[in-house]
């Protein structure tokens, strides 16, 4: 099971992505780096405004999302591919990675959200069902 | 759900035709929900015009009646996204 370590930084464990139109299946040279927190504590994948925007991403259906605090919000959704470079490097928006260090996972549904300052995406557990993740001492490791 | 749609649309007309869809489809009763649940409701000018099994479907469906591309796709039952403690600052 080819896997990464990272580590977990103010709390919040965070990796690179890469998010791409739906199905294109394939990371351009020079394919902007998204970063992701990684959160149990969520049951679904989502976007920022930002990438939608960058994206030029239109919605044709919408869904709630609700907040810890219970406040729920009415959002778009989209439908994107989703890039997650496997690899002990760190990822940086200049670096490139060969295709067979990347899990892909094609055309999924996420969410829009307004955007944080720490993280783009936030990877749910709708994506992190499908891989082993273990977190121990500050550090975590996430396997597909 | 990008990609879907022909550019021809204006991004306000077809954001104003998806808010006021996703409106109408709120409202409708929990008869409705329970009796269709997990399906696609393709929705024109705020009515539920067809109910499909897959979202590819609808939206096909939609492209076929609906030139002008103006119309949404809503799963009937689709659960909340719950977000967690570390994104409580997002909402």
């Amino acid at each position: 099971m080819p896997f990464f370590e990272g580590e977990v930084v103010n709390g919040q464990p965070i990796i690179a992505v890469a998010i791409t139109l739906p199905d294109t299946r394939e990371i351009k040279k020079n394919e902007d780096m998204f970063r992701a927190l990684v959160d149990t504590g969520s049951n679904a994948t989502l976007i920022s405004e930002g990438i939608v925007r960058k994206l030029n991403l239109t919605s044709i259906e919408k869904g709630d999302i609700v907040g810890v605090t219970g406040k729920k919000s009415a959002v778009p959704i989209h439908r994107v591919d989703l890039h997650i470079p496997i690899t002990e490097l760190r990822p940086t928006k200049t670096q490139v990675f060969a295709q067979e260090h990347w899990k892909h996972i094609v055309s999924i549904e996420v969410t829009e959200f307004p955007g944080s300052k720490n993280f783009d995406v936030l990877l749910g557990m709708d994506i992190l069902i499908h891989c082993h993740l273990t977190m121990f001492n500050g550090k975590f490791t996430i396997g597909f | 759900m990008s990609m879907e749609v022909s550019m021809e649309v204006s991004k306000t007309d077809l954001q104003h035709e998806v808010d006021k869809n996703y409106e109408a489809f709120k409202a409708l009763g929990t008869d409705f929900r329970h009796g269709n649940f997990g399906k696609f409701a393709l929705m024109k000018n705020e009515k539920v015009v067809k109910l499909y099994s897959s979202r590819e479907d609808a939206v096909e469906a939609g492209h076929f009646l609906f030139k002008d591309g103006l119309f949404s796709v809503q799963m009937v039952g689709r659960p909340a996204a719950m977000l967690g403690f570390q994104t409580y600052a997002v909402l």
